[in-house]
């Protein structure tokens, strides 16, 4: 395989990357409509959607290593590959996270939520879906500054992480009553929280891409 | 064969020619002179240096220098310098290349500069687009986006250019639509809904590029996240009057079925019943009434008849109809309308409708023994205010935007125990903009929350 097929491969991959970053992007955003409205048909969309995002994620997987294998790439182009699995990897636990929303929303069907932590949700969502959209956009451009102030949004989503945590525990020790959908509220910002993580990480592997650093950002 | 030869000796000038046959004459001449003597060394050298020196001469000015300014010449109009012209040249082979080249040079600066406007005014109708406009070649490579789509999408439409078209817009159905585009070279339309990362609709109308070599798609978008929210609106509105005018007709319809059963035989049950279905039917009518001059307001039907208004008048007759609901409740009510404050221009009826409806909702959503508190007074810019604040249970941000809307209430259970059908706020909306007022809320949740009604003073 000469020179130009090898960088078609890598093309294709990262078009590859990109749809499944799609898919990821509506998954997030679906599953946390569907948990604020209570919409269990929407979560059962999510979680039958996923199915699609990890036929993908092997897909593309096996293609970045087979590329690895039978090509051996050495240095830039090893970087590429490389970062291509990570960013793909870190895509995928996003999705799965969106379904466990999606879950939790299946879990309290029939239970109306109206917890006051519950309105830092959709900010939260916004917050996440925002550093995922630019994660993307910084790899499909190499864009490190892009990458590097998608990186400092995750703060802020620990910041409402935490404050919504404290908030629902206090929430839940003044009534009981409400422990179940405390219970559920924790585990949505929690996996709200991980999807930002995992967002940092493609930040940092733009980064790594780019520049060669490799640096931990959150 | 013949004509062959006419063209070359036509092609080739009299100067060359001259210049040959006096070359010849010269060596000829030299030869002659030293004929039947011994070649003298010396003397060869003698001729042939001055001759050497003129020809060099000759070479340096005429050939080398032009030469060397035409080549300058080209070497920069090849780096865009079109503006260059080679200005010494003599009346010979390479004056008409010189000439030849300036002409090059000219046609070239002219032809720039119609491609360059061209290209403006493409431009210019691009970015003057309300449309986003997408164009990708026959590879799937973005050719070029417009600053609506730059703006909507956060991107950058350098960064974009040749960057395949998953790295522009993330979307399987968009990708998918345009390969079908560019396979039929067929027209397409297709609604996708796009993360900003908050969700976008669009509209988005494909069209195959034909006439050029390697073909392409151009997209347009079209944003129709507004009409679809009205649509969406709408949809839920009647679903919602449906709903509120269902709920009384149900209770009216199984009293009354109770009452033909026989109910209406025992005084006291059947009195009871029709008392029921009187509530029921005041209510409806109430919703009734009110979406009426909702849309009579709305629809402009009905315009406000203008007269002086005396607010102090109307905020009495405001708190003598709540004093008994907010005694009840030992809910305060407190007027800090200051007693020259401005007499302004409107309808006396629906100016008294938004203050009933705001104070209404003051007391409805108040903790009991709170406190509702009237002030007002001028605003500035030839306008007043009015504020009614309330330490009531507040409202959440996120519904801040909606509670204008008609049908639109927090918390539909509570609203309801009071009768509220969340017409209250849209009304007074729209008659503060048939007035060319607004109204403005602050609220925190739990805390309480604050109208404050803006009216110009004199309505033109
Ligand atoms: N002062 C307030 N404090 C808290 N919430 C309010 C206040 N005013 C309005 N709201 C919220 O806004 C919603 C819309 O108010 P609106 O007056 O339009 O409807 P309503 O009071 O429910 O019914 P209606 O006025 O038609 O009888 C209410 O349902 C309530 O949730
Ligand atoms: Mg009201």
């Amino acid at each position: 395989m000469g020179r130009y097929l090898f960088d078609k491969s890598l093309r294709e991959i990262q078009n590859d990357i990109l749809r499944m970053g799609g898919l990821v992007e509506k998954a997030i955003y679906d599953s946390v409509d569907a948990f604020m409205n209570q919409d269990v048909t929407a979560a059962a969309g999510v979680i039958m959607g996923d199915e699609r995002i990890d036929e993908l994620f092997t897909e593309i997987e096996d293609k970045c290593i087979k590329l690895i294998a039978t090509q051996q790439p050495i240095a830039r182009d090893l970087r590429v590959a490389v970062t291509g699995i990570k960013i793909l990897t870190s895509l995928e636990r996003m999705a799965d996270h969106s379904v466990d929303i999606a879950r939790s929303t299946m879990c309290l069907a029939g239970h109306p939520m109206a917890l006051r932590p519950l309105q830092e949700i959709p900010r939260m969502a916004r917050l996440a879906r925002q550093m995922v959209k630019d994660g993307l956009d910084a790899y499909v451009h190499r864009d490190v500054n892009k990458a590097r102030e998608m990186c400092a949004m995750d703060d802020q989503v620990d910041f409402i992480f935490s404050h919504v945590f404290r908030d629902t525990i206090s929430c839940m020790a003044e009534d009981p009553g409400v422990v179940t959908q405390g219970a559920y509220l924790l585990y949505v910002s929690r996996y709200l929280e991980r999807i930002a993580d995992h967002a940092t990480n493609i930040g940092e592997a733009v980064i790594y891409l780019a520049t060669g650093e490799r640096r931990e950002l959150n | 064969m013949f004509k062959r030869f006419r063209e070359f000796a036509g092609s080739i000038s009299w100067r060359p020619l001259a210049g040959y046959f006096l070359m010849l004459f010269v060596f000829y001449a030299a030869v002659e002179f030293f004929a039947g003597d011994r070649v003298n060394a010396w003397a060869v050298v003698l001729v042939a240096l001055p001759f050497a020196i003129a020809l060099a001469w000759i070479l340096l000015k005429r050939i080398l220098e032009p030469l060397a300014e035409i080549s300058e010449a080209a070497r920069e109009m090849a780096l865009g310098y079109l503006d260059r012209e080679i200005r010494i040249y003599h009346d010979d082979e390479l004056g008409v290349l010189a000439r030849n080249i300036n002409l090059l040079g000219r046609k070239l600066r002219q032809t720039i500069y119609e491609i360059t406007e061209e290209k403006d005014r493409m431009g210019a109708v691009l970015n003057s687009m309300a449309d986003g406009v997408i164009a990708v070649d026959g590879d799937g490579r973005v050719l070029l986006v417009n600053p609506v789509v730059e703006k909507a999408l956060n991107i950058s439409g350098e960064q974009c250019r040749g960057k395949d078209i998953v790295g522009v817009i993330r979307h399987l159905d968009f990708e998918n639509s345009f390969q079908t585009a560019l396979k039929n070279q067929e027209d397409l339309t297709r609604e996708i809904q796009v993360l900003t990362p908050d969700p976008r609709y669009y509209r988005v109308h494909f069209t195959p590029l034909k006439g050029t070599g390697r073909g392409g798609v151009v997209a347009l978008l079209r944003d129709i996240t507004e009409r679809r929210q009205l649509d969406q609106m709408r949809a839920e509105f009647i679903a919602n009057v449906s709903h509120e005018l269902r709920t009384p007709l149900t209770s009216i319809r199984g009293f009354l079925e109770t009452l033909l059963d026989g109910a209406v035989e025992d005084r006291e049950t059947a009195l009871r019943f029709l008392k029921i279905i009187d509530a029921e039917t005041g209510r409806m009518t109430g919703l009734i009434g009110d979406l009426f001059s909702l849309s009579n307001i709305e629809s402009g039907r009905v315009a406000p008849v203008m007269e002086e208004i005396k607010m102090a008048g109307i905020i009495d007759k405001v708190f003598a109809i709540f004093s008994h609901a907010a005694g009840e409740r030992d809910i305060k009510l407190i007027s800090g309308i200051p007693p020259d404050f401005p007499v302004l221009t409107g309808d006396t009826g629906m100016i008294t409708r938004v203050l009933i409806n705001l104070v209404d909702n003051a007391i409805k959503y108040s903790h009991d023994g709170g406190e509702v508190t009237l002030s007002g007074g001028p605003a500035g810019g030839g306008e007043i205010f009015v504020r009614v604040s309330d330490r009531g249970i507040g409202i959440p941000e996120e519904s801040l935007s909606r509670i204008f809307e008609r049908l639109y209430r927090v918390d539909k259970a509570r609203s309801r125990e009071y009768g509220g059908s969340g017409l209250g706020l849209a009304i007074v909306k729209h008659i503060l903009e048939a007035h060319h007022g607004r109204i403005e809320v602050s609220s925190r949740p739990g805390l309480g929350s604050t109208f404050t009604v803006y009216l110009p003073v004199k309505q033109i």
